[in-house]
């Protein structure tokens, strides 16, 4: 028997003993399920969690830049609203148009490359998955990677997606240069040197000033990394984060509520050989905690016996492998996210409060919270402008209302000076984001430029950079 | 039966059911003829095969994954039991670490099925 048949069997018992209380669920109704009309066009878009959805007229993938263009200056289109979708991955309103979706998967792949530079042009209808191995073949590897790959390399840029590292930037930070098609349907080359501003606006863009259809991408060497998994209390965690974040590469950690435990992960880079030591799947684990919550959260003390119990008796996970093999791992169990980054120095006091709360309030809580580091970068709407970072990430279970604890989080996240990740769920406004965003009006005055219409803005973003919702 | 035997009782009950779990989780495993196949099969439609490549290969062609393996017969029976307008509405919604679409944004109806017939026909021994 595992461990994990171990922590099955502990839950178990815990139920028996208790027979006479009834499981406590949590979940709401799912999401309306397409039936099978939804075979007929029109189809239904949603997000990866379910949370967004929209209804476009029209879907399309042009295989060209020159596609593109077309579709941009066709006539027939000249008052719709378009936006870009990436894979879905965002929980923010950014994809939703009842007018037309554009993917561009179909521009995909490393279309050239500077050897000494270490720099290569990537299509932006990239998944990053998939970008690994061609950047190999090229004596080429990222930087950095968030902790899945599942995301189109144009949807993450356009939302500062990031990893975790303090001297580690968001990967809009490793932006050399990009190619804007336009609203119009102009094709710019914009780096630092040829239209600077759009350039600086356009390296996180939210989709909003036309398709980045390729970046140049500032790389390193191919490197092998070593991922170490350790269990431990939240508050030893806690005490030693700041001075691990400093001494790994990378680092991060992630808080179990209701166990008193978390487990950090570090990175570093190694010579040593290809390996890797038995691991908990990050999926069952989280199968695991619901079950707990579901038949446990009668009794929080007999909660944080039993799991915390469990993750003492586990083991050190180590993992030696190429950088794009060992940063990422597969989500299969959906979930909503909030998650804000906050200034180095506040980071403590805010997450502490965050744990009180959530053990205070909210016993229906069990998916993991998760804190990164960031470095800063300059990207005029990237959360990271100028401002070393440390990520807070709240989740909830796809099918549990994440409203009562995003509302309850929020405003500790925000009196401590964090700024939302665009891709993830939150209540700022455009004048908020005005007061966090130094930029914020240059950003505004080379969208308005590029796109006076609003062909690009769905009512989400138009509520954000006109303060109305625009239809669509 | 006193509260202490009942106790008793379902304390083995759930000893019972986490043995249960933790000696069947290993029948629907691909065999390594399945796992050569699905790295290498692609669809004899072209339309079909460039969406198959950019869309689906990566996670149903690896086996790294909870994605069923295209050709894995054992997998894809359970699931096409529940009937096709059922598969293309998961496909559609996004399902596990599926993302929506299974990330072919611009695929009609017809096209999912083609895909997930594809996908389901088991692999020739």
């Amino acid at each position: 028997m595992n461990r994990r048949h171990f922590l099955q069997l502990l839950v178990g018992t815990a139920i028996a003993r208790q027979a006479s209380w009834p499981a406590t669920s949590y979940a709401q109704s799912a999401p309306d399920q397409p039936g099978a009309s939804a075979a007929q066009p029109p189809l239904t878009w949603r997000n990866w969690s379910g949370s967004q959805s929209a209804t476009p007229d029209l879907r399309r993938a042009p295989a060209s830049v020159s596609e593109l263009q077309e579709l941009l200056t066709h006539p027939d289109y000249a008052t719709a609203k378009i936006r870009p979708v990436g894979s879905g991955h965002s929980f923010s309103p950014l994809v939703p148009t009842n007018d037309i979706m554009v993917s561009l998967a179909r521009l995909n792949g490393v279309l050239s490359h500077h050897d000494a530079l270490c720099q290569a042009r990537v299509a932006a209808g990239s998944l990053l998955g998939q970008l690994g191995q061609p950047l190999a073949s090229i004596g080429q590897a990222m930087f950095n990677m968030p902790d899945i790959d599942q995301q189109s390399l144009g949807g993450l840029l356009a939302t500062a997606t990031h990893g975790t590292g303090a001297e580690l930037m968001s990967l809009s930070g490793y932006i050399e240069g990009l190619t804007l098609v336009t609203p119009r349907g102009e094709v710019l080359e914009c780096s630092r040197s040829q239209y600077p501003d759009i350039f600086q606006a356009a390296k996180v863009s939210l989709g909003c000033l036309g398709f980045v259809t390729d970046v140049t991408l500032q790389n390193a060497r191919p490197y092998r990394l070593k991922k170490t998994t350790d269990w431990q209390p939240i508050e030893d965690i806690l005490d030693a984060a700041d001075t691990m974040a400093r001494e790994h590469r990378n680092y991060e950690f992630y808080y179990i509520p209701f166990s008193g435990m978390g487990f950090t992960s570090t990175h570093n880079i190694t010579d040593e050989p290809i390996s890797s030591s038995p691991t908990v799947d990050q999926n069952d684990g989280a199968r695991d905690l619901q079950k707990a919550r579901d038949y446990l959260s009668w009794s929080p003390g007999l909660r944080r016996l039993i799991l915390g119990g469990y993750m003492r008796t586990l083991s050190r996970e180590v993992k030696v492998a190429p950088s794009w093999q060992n940063y990422t791992s597969d989500r299969n169990v959906r979930f909503n996210e909030m998650e804000y980054h906050l200034p180095r120095e506040n980071w403590q006091v805010a997450f502490r409060e965050v744990m009180a709360l959530v053990e205070r309030q909210f016993p229906e809580v069990f998916f993991p919270f998760e804190v990164r580091f960031v470095k800063a970068d300059d990207a005029w709407l990237s959360p990271f402008y100028r401002q070393d970072s440390v990520s807070i990430a709240v989740h909830r279970f796809f099918e549990d209302d994440f409203r009562p604890l995003f509302a309850a989080v929020e405003p500790i996240l925000r009196r401590h000076g964090g700024r939302p990740h665009w891709g993830k769920l939150n209540t700022l406004t455009g004048n908020d984001f005005q007061a966090l965003y130094p930029k914020w009006q240059a950003f505004r005055e080379v969208r308005d430029a590029l796109d006076p219409n609003g062909r690009f803005l769905n009512p989400y973003l138009a509520g954000l950079f006109t303060g109305h919702n625009a239809n669509g | 039966m006193n509260a202490q035997s009942r106790n008793i009782l379902l304390i083995f009950a759930a000893i019972a059911i986490a043995a249960l779990a933790a000696g069947c989780s290993d029948t629907t495993q691909p065999s390594p003829a399945v796992r050569e196949y699905a790295q290498a099969a692609i669809p004899a439609d072209t339309r079909i095969a460039e969406i198959y490549q950019r869309s689906c290969m990566a996670c149903h062609s690896r086996g790294t994954s909870e994605a069923p393996l295209t050709g894995h017969g054992t997998a894809w029976r359970l699931r096409m039991e529940q009937g096709m307008d059922s598969l293309v509405a998961n496909v559609i919604s996004g399902m596990g670490g599926m993302p929506p679409y299974g990330l072919c944004m611009d695929c009609n109806g017809a096209e999912f099925e083609a895909l997930i017939t594809f996908m389901a026909t088991p692999a020739r021994p």
